[in-house]
């Protein structure tokens, strides 16, 4: 099963939109709930960093048969320009605009990778594709 | 944990409105009936709210049973007392209740005040935070049926009318058999006793709806009081505001809005600056219960005024034992494969159906309707707006 958001850049105010809607559809569906919370926040988190740092892109939502799960994050630039930086924890590259929204605090990615299974990471300066999966028994 | 909405049939104009406002979609219509889903019932009122010609209610134990006791005993609540106007009048109405057969009256605001230290303590200790209220019924049912995510954030401590039936139960020892009688401020907790709902694990033997009980109580209200001393933090916590947890960073929520909103947060980890969050599904708190009399903001004015003389030290706190509640669990019998099949079984119906949500199937939505195709208890046809379609062609 397939699904497919649209985020636009700066969209601020429709930060956690789409993270909503595919929280809501595993809920649904009736997943564990550890496995949720990890989902959740990790959607969360990779959401907010396609609003504050690219130029917007798309959500692609997974899920197999056997209810294996993947997010794909992938934008159209600029992308990480050293990403060794950007995966240490309290490091952040977050405009003025993006911190006066609460947002940029460092810790989105290292979050992301602590609470999913996969974690694969694509960037050049034409975008950036984040590659999320889960397991049903990690 | 039963639905305590009782349904008349005379008395429902099939206006559709309970089925439109419960927000668990637990109300459907079969066959011109008002169908609750006990299951998903987290029995918030708001369907009785809304229904003009009482169709709906919540009803509690009546006071016959006092005479099949030993010894009978009347627990109030704090929220009780913000109907009253100040403390001379509180007294009163304690005096009241007393007359209506009770050889004991215990108003529990210094073992709700002792619950608050309780509470305080819990939130130092967490190693996880925010952590969350766990008195309102309504929003227990609600984070269980909607928000399991957060399961394991509720505080383990019951509810403070269990806790004071249990305090009272071993204090009584030797008074032949003791009838605990909880008069209640909202519908939801008339559920936790063991009559009239069969809560069979409950120290309360019977739920009072307070409500219901008014006018009785107003007829035996007059200038004798008992005397009676309230307790700060006790008093404090039927209300929004918590001076015992001074000091911690607590986020209060009142309203079904207000508490989804924050629980949606705090599921994708976006709350966790927070210690506390202090959710109830009334407004303003147990004050705003719908059997009181009174309104929440001018109950929220009662409360300031009885708070001035509210001098009561809240009981020893080590009286207070840790422990969740009783409740059982939902077993899961399907595996995840199984469920994903379903999932796009009813989203193959969803796709024929027209997204109106507009509950002339009987059904709140059109998912809720889409589930009952998917699992054969319905048929297409059976969409009113589909069949209008096919009636124009």
């Amino acid at each position: 099963m397939k699904m497919e958001f649209q985020v636009a850049r700066d969209d601020y105010l429709s930060a956690g939109k789409v993270s909503s809607q595919i929280k809501q559809t595993l809920k649904q569906i009736g997943y564990p709930n550890e496995l949720l919370r990890r989902m959740a926040v990790a959607c969360y988190e990779a959401e907010i960093n396609m609003i504050i740092h690219s130029y917007g892109g798309t959500i692609r939502l997974l899920i197999e048969e056997d209810g294996r799960i993947q997010m794909i994050f992938s934008d159209t630039g600029p992308g990480i320009a050293d990403l060794e930086q950007a995966m240490t924890p309290g490091f952040s590259t977050a405009s003025e605009k993006a911190r006066e929204f609460g947002f940029g605090a460092g810790m989105g990615l290292p979050n992301i990778q602590r609470v999913s299974d996969h974690f694969d990471i694509l960037t050049s300066h034409e975008g950036t594709t984040l590659t999320l999966g889960f397991e049903l028994d990690p | 944990m039963k639905s305590v909405i009782s349904y008349t049939l005379s008395h429902c104009q099939k206006c559709l409105k309970c089925l439109k406002v419960c927000p668990t979609e637990a109300i459907t219509i079969v066959q011109e009936r008002v169908h609750i889903d006990s299951r998903r019932c987290i029995n918030c009122g708001h369907c009785i709210e809304v229904c003009n010609t009482q169709g709906l209610q919540g009803k509690g134990s009546t006071l016959v049973d006092l005479d099949n006791y030993d010894y009978t005993v009347a627990l109030l609540p704090s929220a009780l007392f913000s109907c009253t106007k100040n403390a001379k009048e509180a007294a009163q109405l304690v005096e009241a209740i007393r007359r209506l057969g009770f050889d004991e009256v215990v108003e529990m605001s210094a073992i709700e005040g002792a619950i608050q230290h309780r509470v305080k303590q819990r939130i130092k200790d967490a190693v996880m935070h925010p952590l969350i209220s766990s008195f309102c019924p309504v929003v227990n049912r609600l984070i269980r049926l909607r928000y399991p995510m957060l399961l394991d954030r509720l505080l383990d401590l019951d509810y403070p009318n269990e806790i004071a039936a249990d305090l009272i139960r071993t204090q009584r020892t030797g008074k032949g058999k003791v009838g605990i009688f909880c008069f209640c401020e909202c519908v939801s907790k008339l559920q936790l006793a063991r009559y009239p709902y069969g809560n069979r694990h409950s120290q309360i033997d019977h739920a009072v709806s307070i409500g219901d009980h008014f006018p009785l109580i107003r007829a035996l209200k007059d200038n004798e009081a008992s005397s009676i001393e309230l307790c700060r933090s006790g008093l404090e916590s039927a209300s929004l505001h918590h001076d015992a947890l001074k000091g911690l960073k607590v986020l209060e929520a009142d309203g079904q809005d207000k508490v989804q909103q924050v629980l949606e947060l705090a599921e994708f980890g976006q709350l966790d600056q927070f210690d506390y969050l202090s959710l109830s599904f009334c407004i303003n708190g147990c004050i705003g219960g719908r059997l009181l009399w009174g309104n929440p903001f001018e109950a929220e004015l009662h409360l300031k005024k009885l708070l001035e003389t509210a001098k009561k030290p809240a009981v020893d706190e080590d009286l207070i034992p840790f422990g969740s509640h009783q409740e059982e669990s939902v077993s899961d019998l399907l595996t995840i494969q199984e469920k994903l099949k379903l999932f796009e079984k009813v989203n193959e119906v969803m796709e024929k159906l027209p997204h109106f949500d507009c509950g002339a199937c009987g059904f709140a939505s059109c998912r809720n309707m889409a589930e009952n195709i998917a699992t054969g208890k319905r048929k297409l046809t059976d969409c009113r707006v589909l069949r209008n379609d096919e009636v124009k062609k």
